[in-house]
């Protein structure tokens, strides 16, 4: 029972308290692309989830036997290397079965982004044990579709604005919506993530 | 595109100018409790917005707008809700925040997604943190303490007659125009003379902050007083007035008001648990702002697929 | 492979007119999150340069015939190898003071979304020259949004630049934090698309009074279509690299959906 509460708060508190999207920037690039595409939220939601979670365990099972993650550098190249291993694994598992090219280039964009990259960070920076890892991982799933819906739902309210001034229509406008959510979910904690 | 224009200035100064002649009370009752700082607060706020406004609506619109009251009835909230004797420069930078990047890039007036006065007042609450939350003295007051920062140490104050009559008349520590239960009650009765449909995000918001509260409350001792203190402390009655009623943010759809009131105030009272902040219904307020066009979005969606399936079961039927 | 490129034509489309951060969107997360101030605004900038710079030479070079799933990989892989070098002689020669942001962010460049997005709409289609000149102007404008918004950041934000006090009354630490970056990228890209608009709406006129500005192509795969795009930017341009520039964001998203034909063999 400790286990499962462990794994939603910490899942809970990525999504909600701290989100990963919003108060830090993690993926917020392919938040932003994303979010004009509200029929691929739950795919991404999936696949981010998914890397994060396989990502952050291997790397948490690397910390523990090796404890030779001192280094910054050393602890860089050992998550970009499982994250490079996980995601070209389950490419060729995809193409191999399906050969599904449009699934191949979403999880290019799910795998390799900041945020499944900065998970196992997080998770060796808050000492998080193998639920809390589990639960961040499918925060930061979840993170990200909340970031992207907010975003999406947003830009079409702003684009559906006739009075906007021409300066600010399109980019310039995201940004400042995306600013001002930000702003809210600072209410939270106050602090940003690193 | 001038006549939508005038359209929507025609609605905001209706509206705005109702928020006005609301704000009279609390200024009015600021200046009896602060005297000259809350004036000097108050005018700070208002000129900043006069002159953020007109600048920025020359430079980005080329043309100022003296109609849209939405500026100055931003300057005048966001003064109700600082400490009487604030520095000037806190004053002045929440309210050139929320003209310059809530209100003006979105268009103004009816158009902002954001409550630029929440805006305003969350950037200054992370830069001046201290400053924000510590209220100076004024009138006989009746702790040395506001009840938002009783709230926070865990305390609860014992309500008797005489000090639950300072409670509602604002004669207690904290924003300099916010904490005079009456006032905001009047201001309640002119929106539902005047606007009843604003009030159903309010009616949710309140409804689950004294829920939260009295489910979870924040300080030992009786759990009424505890409700009583989390609704009258800092900024939360005058938020569910003046922010939650403005129907530029609100959803469109009757039951997402009441959804977006009640979000509001779970997410509210979650952050006065858990948050950093000792008033964080500002923050609360964006992150609502944000939802409010997804609410909007998945309902109509939802409706669509309700009405494809209806048509698609009368097809069927029909043979 | 008959073409006439001007690096600085390019550098002035690709660095100002559509820069990567302030209208593509991308590389937002080392903008929002490591530009606290002026210092590891200045690195990330580096890295960021370095990374697109070399992604894009070696995807020019070596990586057309390699399909865009393991492209992808391969772009990481070389941040990588480029990075953690330098910061492993950082952090154990102690040639500088890196803040703990920058030891978790600095390897996060290797995977930032500019270099996936220029060198998959750039590198890979062209010749090394082109590629390198596109490197170069993404490069010089992300770095030069970066040090901007550091250099603001800490004015603004801490009160100091480059460690140095500057005795202000007061400061505003929302700046410092994502809130406000992104607020200064708001103002940045109104800034820039006002500036982009006056100087379309001048272009015109002057065109009649000068010479015809020298032409500028671009070599583009057959298999890409710009009939098949549609743009979302009205700014007036007659020379394919802006018009390449200015469809980044349906490129990026037709990659997503539909992948090359005959490449991932």
């Amino acid at each position: 029972m400790k286990i499962i509460s462990d794994l939603l708060i910490t899942a809970l508190y990525v999504v909600f308290v701290q989100n990963l999207v919003m108060c830090s920037g993690l993926g917020m690039s392919e938040a932003i692309r994303i979010a004009k595409r509200p029929g691929t939220f739950l795919k991404f939601a999936a696949m981010i989830s998914g890397f994060s979670v396989v990502t952050s365990v291997i790397c948490s099972l690397i910390g523990i036997y090796t404890h030779s993650a001192e280094s910054y550098a050393v602890k860089a190249m050992i998550y970009g290397g499982v994250l490079t291993a996980v995601y070209a694994v389950t490419a060729l598992i995809v193409h191999l079965i399906t050969r599904d090219k449009e699934l191949l280039g979403n999880l290019g964009i799910s795998a390799l982004n900041t945020l499944v990259f900065a998970v196992p960070y997080i998770n060796n920076n808050a000492a998080y044990s193998l639920q809390n890892s589990i639960g961040l991982g499918l925060g930061a799933g979840a993170a990200f579709v909340l970031a992207a819906a907010l975003i999406g739902s947003g830009s079409r309210a702003l684009e559906k604005n006739r009075h906007i001034p021409p300066a600010f229509r399109g980019t310039p406008a995201m940004f400042l919506y995306v600013a001002l959510i930000s702003l809210g979910f600072t209410g939270f904690t106050g602090t940003a993530l690193f | 595109m001038a006549d939508a224009r005038n359209g929507q200035t025609a609605k905001s100064t209706k509206i705005y100018g109702d928020y006005l002649l609301m704000l009279a009370a609390p200024c009015a009752l600021s200046i009896w409790y602060y005297g000259a700082a809350a004036l000097r607060t108050l005018a700070v706020c208002v000129l900043t917005a006069f002159v953020c406004d007109f600048v920025a609506g020359i430079i980005v619109n080329k043309q100022y707008y003296a109609a849209d009251l939405s500026g100055i009835c931003t300057g005048i909230i966001i003064a109700m809700m600082l400490p009487a004797d604030v520095p000037v420069y806190i004053g002045m930078t929440a309210v050139s925040f929320a003209i310059l990047a809530a209100k003006i890039p979105f268009g103004g007036g009816m158009r902002t997604p954001f409550v630029p006065a929440a805006a305003g007042f969350a950037f200054a609450a992370v830069c001046f943190k201290e400053q924000i939350f510590t209220y100076g003295s004024g009138r006989a007051f009746m702790k040395s303490v506001s009840l938002g920062s009783s709230l926070v140490s865990g305390n609860t104050v014992r309500l008797t007659a005489s000090n639950f009559l300072d409670i509602l008349t604002g004669n207690i520590y904290g924003p300099m125009g916010t904490t005079c239960v009456i006032a905001m009650l009047g201001c309640v009765v002119f929106l539902v003379i005047r606007r009843r449909q604003s009030l159903i995000p309010s009616a949710g918001f309140l409804g689950a902050c004294l829920l939260v509260s009295l489910i979870f409350p924040r300080s030992e001792g009786s759990v009424i007083s505890c409700a009583i203190m989390e609704l009258c402390s800092g900024s939360l009655l005058f938020a569910a007035v003046f922010m939650l009623t403005n129907p530029a943010t609100m959803p469109v759809h009757r039951a997402n008001k009441v959804v977006y009131g009640v979000f509001t105030g779970i997410v509210c009272m979650t952050m006065r648990k858990l948050g950093a902040f000792e008033e964080p219904v500002c923050f609360a307020v964006l992150i609502a702002n944000a939802f409010s066009p997804l609410l909007d979005m998945l309902t109509d969606r939802a409706r669509i697929i309700v009405s494809t399936r209806q048509k698609a079961r009368e097809v069927k039927a029909n043979g | 492979m008959d073409k006439n490129y001007s690096l600085s034509s390019m550098m002035r489309t690709g660095a100002f007119r559509f820069n990567p951060v302030l209208v593509q969107c991308v590389a937002l997360c080392p903008v929002v999150a490591a530009t606290q101030n002026l210092k590891d605004a200045f690195f990330i900038a580096l890295a960021v340069f370095a990374h697109i710079l070399v992604s894009s030479f070696a995807a020019s070079l070596m990586l057309r015939k390699v399909s865009r799933p393991v492209r992808v990989a391969v772009y990481l892989i070389l941040g990588l190898l480029l990075i953690c070098p330098v910061l492993w002689l950082i952090e154990f020669k102690t040639l500088i003071n890196l803040s703990f942001t920058m030891r978790v962010f600095l390897p996060l460049v290797a995977i930032n979304s500019a270099t996936a997005v220029h060198c998959e709409t750039f590198a890979v289609k062209n010749d090394v020259r082109t590629a390198v000149y596109d490197a170069l102007a993404a490069g010089t404008g992300i770095g030069i949004v970066m040090i901007i918004c550091g250099a603001l950041r800490e004015i603004i934000g801490s009160g100091s630049i480059l460690g140095r006090t500057l005795n202000f009354k007061f400061t505003l630490p929302a700046m410092a934090m994502p809130a406000g970056c992104l607020v200064l990228l708001g103002f940045g890209a109104a800034a820039l698309q006002a500036f982009t608009a006056k100087r379309t709406a001048e272009k015109p006129a002057r065109k009649e009074t000068s010479a015809q500005p020298e032409e500028i192509e671009l070599e583009v795969d057959g298999d890409f279509e710009p009939e098949q795009v549609d743009l979302d930017l009205t700014i007036e341009n007659d020379d394919e690299y802006a018009y390449l520039l200015s469809s980044v964001n349906e490129l990026i998203d037709s990659f997503t959906n539909k992948d090359e034909e005959g490449d991932e063999e």
